[in-house]
């Protein structure tokens, strides 16, 4: 099948340039060069994924210099977390990367708990992994509807966002919301499954693996996606590891490292998935992990229903009345639920004092937050370490040798999600 | 320690001075019948770096204590990854590391005036044009 040329080997010792680790400077023998040209890319374009602007030096058609700026969406999420109640500022992790937008509650969620030292009933934590994976395959197909397009494979976007659509469907008819769901509270869900969720998610998770299988049929021997794929952007493990990189971006690189299976949080060491791990560290590879894992994330969310369609009448949420609002019936007969619902919602509860860093692998890869509580009913700090903000200091490891269009096929297969990297 | 062996994300930034800045009295944890006055911490800023080895998955966190004003080493030489961080932790909290190779703010816009995570910035520090009472 080779129709793409054979691939040039991953480079020997490290390529990330000095000593600005994340900007590469155009070489001293060029500075001056009247055939320098200094290129504005962005803040505002169609293939930068948001408002991400890059300051490249060209020598002809090769990228010499190159300068990511950075903060044009910044929204001061974390300030603003600040002066809202634990409470509230759930609202807040989700908006910060709107892709994998369950991931970011998810983990917020958990640092809470651990914090508080709540104990989560099963069936909330079972349906917490099936919807993370279900965001992980939506975040995976808005990337890979997206990077296809700037690569010039329109037709790819439209597939990628009928399944897309069909996961929303799913979130509204479980959460009321398309996106942004806030679903997840301190101590469970905020609600139980609605009966129709398991049909069909049922039918997604049948229907999924025969899309992906569409998907590669696209550009799998795609001439043209090959050529502009294979050999660009190289980053190799040690240079992937040395810049933190994590999730797709690490694994295209040969490490085989995932939250998942190292640092198992929810019941992932009670699901049956492989990780795959590319060797190459080139786009090509980014792209293959990213489609397996939309393939073992289906198998995930097949396990999760199973478990969960066994656990009908249990509970969604923990019994706790100083977190956990009280059930909305109670309100009309019981003066204690009453006085609680109030409390919570006008003060908040309070978090004991501590700092705690929990990570959790969304789409992107590690995830982290790291939360200190001075015992208020307010966050004193939350800080998201977010994955997609470190994937951007690779760009200028892994354009080095590029040519201007590959520009477009790196950053993209860098996967990044602006509103996550300016916070 | 090698470098290669670490992801060195460092989340940065401040763990949290617990005093008596303004406004916090509000909100002591007395108030609600909890006893407990958390610990203050020895000094304003606390820099946290969270280390990762790949091999065994151990985590580390190191912190460490600084004064306003008090400069840090740059970590950059030893974890590359740790350039944007620093440039985030000076940019919104106005931390000094001293050594990096580019240490100019990165959300913010260049000619800013203030850190805006510091506890004694406001929201709504940022005039508001064309407001209502121009």
């Amino acid at each position: 099948m080779a129709l793409a040329p054979e691939r040039p080997r991953i480079y020997e010792g490290s390529r990330i340039p000095s000593p600005v680790p994340t900007m590469l400077q155009v070489p001293p023998d060029l500075r001056g060069s009247e055939d320098l040209l200094q290129v504005n890319f962005g803040p505002n374009h169609p293939s930068t994924h948001g408002v991400l602007r890059l300051i490249v030096d060209l020598h002809g058609e090769d990228v010499v210099g190159l300068n990511a700026v950075i903060g044009y969406l910044h929204t001061g999420f974390e300030k603003n977390m600040e002066a809202k109640t634990w409470w509230k500022a759930i609202t807040y992790p989700e908006r910060i990367d709107y892709l994998s937008f369950q991931n970011n509650e998810l983990v917020f969620v958990l640092a809470i708990e651990k914090l508080l030292g709540l104990e989560v009933p099963e069936k909330a934590t079972w349906m917490r992994m099936c919807l993370a994976e279900l965001n992980r395959i939506h975040s995976h197909l808005v990337w890979l509807g997206t990077a296809a397009l700037e690569l010039g494979s329109i037709s790819m976007f439209w597939y990628c966002f009928r399944e897309r659509d069909s996961i929303l469907d799913l979130y509204e008819m479980v959460c009321g919301a398309r996106m942004h769901t806030r679903y997840f509270q301190a101590g469970g869900l905020a609600e139980d499954i609605p009966r129709g969720f398991f049909p069909d998610a049922r039918e997604f998770v049948d229907w999924m693996p025969k899309a992906v299988d569409d998907y590669e049929g696209l550009v799998d021997k795609n001439e043209i996606w090959l050529e502009r794929t294979k050999g660009i952007g190289l980053l190799s493990a040690d240079d992937a590891i040395a810049l933190g990189q994590s999730g797709p971006v690490l694994r295209g690189s040969g490490v085989d490292w995932d939250l998942r299976k190292s640092e198992p949080y929810l019941a992932y060491d009670q699901v049956d998935f492989s990780v795959p791990v590319y060797e190459n560290g080139d786009v090509w590879d980014r792209y293959k992990v990213h489609m397996d894992e939309m393939r073992e994330s289906t198998r995930i969310i097949a396990q999760c229903l199973d478990r969960l369609e066994g656990m009908e009448g249990q509970p969604w949420i923990a019994d706790d009345r100083k977190v956990v609002l009280p059930p909305r019936e109670e309100l009309q007969t019981s003066m204690e639920s009453l006085i609680h619902h109030f409390k919570i919602v006008t003060e908040g509860y309070r978090v004991p004092e501590g700092e705690i860093y929990v990570a959790v692998e969304s789409a992107r890869g590690e995830l982290g937050c790291y939360v200190v509580s001075d015992g208020g009913p307010r966050p004193w700090r939350v800080k998201f370490r977010a994955p997609s903000f470190v994937a951007l200091e690779a760009t200028a490891t892994c354009m080095t040798d590029a040519l201007v269009a590959d520009l477009i096929a790196i950053v993209g297969s860098l996967d990044t999600v602006m509103g996550e990297v300016d916070r | 320690m090698a470098a290669a062996d670490y992801l060195g994300w460092g989340s940065r930034g401040v763990a949290g001075y617990i005093g008596n800045a303004a406004g916090r009295d509000l909100n002591r944890p007395g108030s609600q019948g909890l006893e407990r006055t958390p610990e203050p911490k020895p000094k304003r800023f606390a820099m946290s770096y969270h280390l990762l080895a790949i091999p065994g998955a151990r985590r580390v966190r190191v912190q460490a204590w600084l004064d306003e004003d008090e400069p840090v080493p740059s970590v950059v030489p030893v974890w590359p990854t740790a350039d944007w961080h620093e440039r985030e932790a000076w940019d919104l909290m106005g931390i000094r590391f001293e050594g990096h190779p580019n240490l100019s703010r990165i959300l913010m816009d260049d000619d800013w005036e203030g850190h805006p995570l510091r506890k004694d910035y406001p929201i709504g520090g940022e005039p508001v044009r064309f407001s209502g009472e121009e």
